[in-house]
């Protein structure tokens, strides 16, 4: 497979934002979300891309696979979920401090899913894939991604979450 | 509400739904309070997770950096000794390696009814469920790739009686050879993970580590393989 062109570096650099939060609801910490990225980009950069692959999906299909295989291998995710390096000075500290917890307790919720639930549900829900795209990333039937976007939004509405529908 | 309602507010607000079936569901929406309540609930639960992750898409410099064009900006990258990753894959979902069987004359006609051939020949891999073969075993295919020698190979899973194995067969002049078997578990799911562990002494692995040219094919290439006959 051919380096990566230009015009496809460009594409990927334009998702990257995504990616970066797709690594976040996976890996649930901002240093591990870095990591899972820069070795997405690695593995982006060293294989390539076929020349009529969509930039988009082929990235986000590489990041999960990623996630999947090498960083749960080494247990990365078992991390308590630290957000604390997510500061952004544009927010007041009473905001942060509510965003934070706002994500520490989202992300808690997530990590309870089934695995394919919670690839599943980030990427339609977080991301905006439309379960067609979800699929192709995935790689399974749309069918697949229907009934798993349903079960994680059961499970996080009857177990996991209740919490986050009172407000 | 049952698993069908559960989808059908799913589809709904991911806007995954036909018009006249939206038409319907929304009629259901005024008579079934249940139905009306678990969609508002799942609403907002969708909208405090966007909200929680807003903030978190800033890609670090660095990651950038190395993506921009060449032709801007040359970067090198560090070097990285780790496998391609669905390598680890492999090796992840295998837990007990132990009794290797190798067979190399196990070779398997192509297609002629439900044969290990003629089902690596003709079905795409599958994250989960099973082609039964007429002998009963149970076959799963995992993944294809290349072989560096050009050739084109398939991961699969088999059970039979209760014993399951992970193997590699070769397309050899339109024959599908098993290049490599062993005991493994069987994962229930296409979630089960099992953590690395001894996987990279697995020969399964080892094999796809030493042999595969590339990445495995995604399901788009695999499905216009098979298609082809094998013959790109």
């Amino acid at each position: 497979m051919p380096a990566l062109s230009d015009s496809q570096r460009e594409a990927i650099m334009a998702e990257l934002g995504g990616l970066r939060r797709y690594c976040y609801s996976l890996t649930g910490s901002a240093a591990d979300a870095d990591d899972l990225l820069q070795i997405t980009v690695e593995k982006l950069l060293q294989k390539g891309m076929p020349g009529d692959a969509h930039p988009a999906k082929w990235s986000y299909r590489v990041c999960k696979n990623v996630w999947i295989d090498e960083l749960r291998s080494r247990n990365v995710r078992q991390r308590y979920p630290s957000i604390a390096d997510e500061d952004d000075a544009s927010h007041t500290t009473e905001e942060v401090a509510d965003g934070e917890r706002e994500l520490a307790a989202v992300l808690v919720a997530l990590r309870k899913l089934p695995d394919e639930q919670r690839l599943t549900l980030t990427l339609v829900t977080i991301e905006g894939k439309t379960y067609a795209e979800a699929a192709e990333i995935l790689e399974v039937p749309v069918g697949t991604v229907m009934s798993r976007i349903a079960r994680a939004r059961k499970n996080l509405l009857q177990h996991y979450s209740p919490k986050l529908i009172e407000d | 509400m049952n698993d069908k309602d559960y989808e059908l507010v799913s589809q709904y607000l991911d806007g995954e739904m036909d018009e006249l079936t939206a038409r319907r569901f929304e009629q259901r929406l005024s008579s079934e309070p249940d139905l009306n309540s678990t969609l508002s609930q799942m609403g907002a639960q969708d909208q405090r997770i966007k909200q929680a992750f807003v903030g978190t898409e800033h890609a670090p410099e660095h990651i950038s950096d190395i993506l921009r064009p060449i032709t801007s900006n040359v970067v090198a990258l560090p070097k990285r000794s780790d496998r391609p990753a669905w390598q680890y894959a492999v090796a992840a979902s295998l837990v007990a390696a132990a009794g290797l069987l190798l067979a190399p004359n196990w070779q398997e006609s192509a297609p002629s009814g439900s044969s290990l051939a003629s089902v690596l020949e003709s079905s795409p891999s599958m994250a989960n469920g099973w082609e039964t073969l007429s002998d009963g075993r149970e076959v799963r295919p995992v993944l294809s790739f290349r072989e560096i020698d050009g050739g084109w190979c398939r991961e699969y899973l088999m059970v039979d009686a209760d014993a399951a194995k992970r193997g590699v067969a070769c397309r050899d002049d339109g024959h599908w050879n098993t290049r490599v078997l062993a005991a493994t578990d069987i994962p229930g799911d296409a979630s089960d993970f099992r953590p690395a562990g001894a996987g990279d002494a697995d020969e399964v692995a080892s094999y796809l580590a030493e042999h595969a040219a590339d990445i495995a094919l995604s399901a788009s290439d695999e499905q216009a393989l098979i298609a082809a006959d094998w013959k790109h």
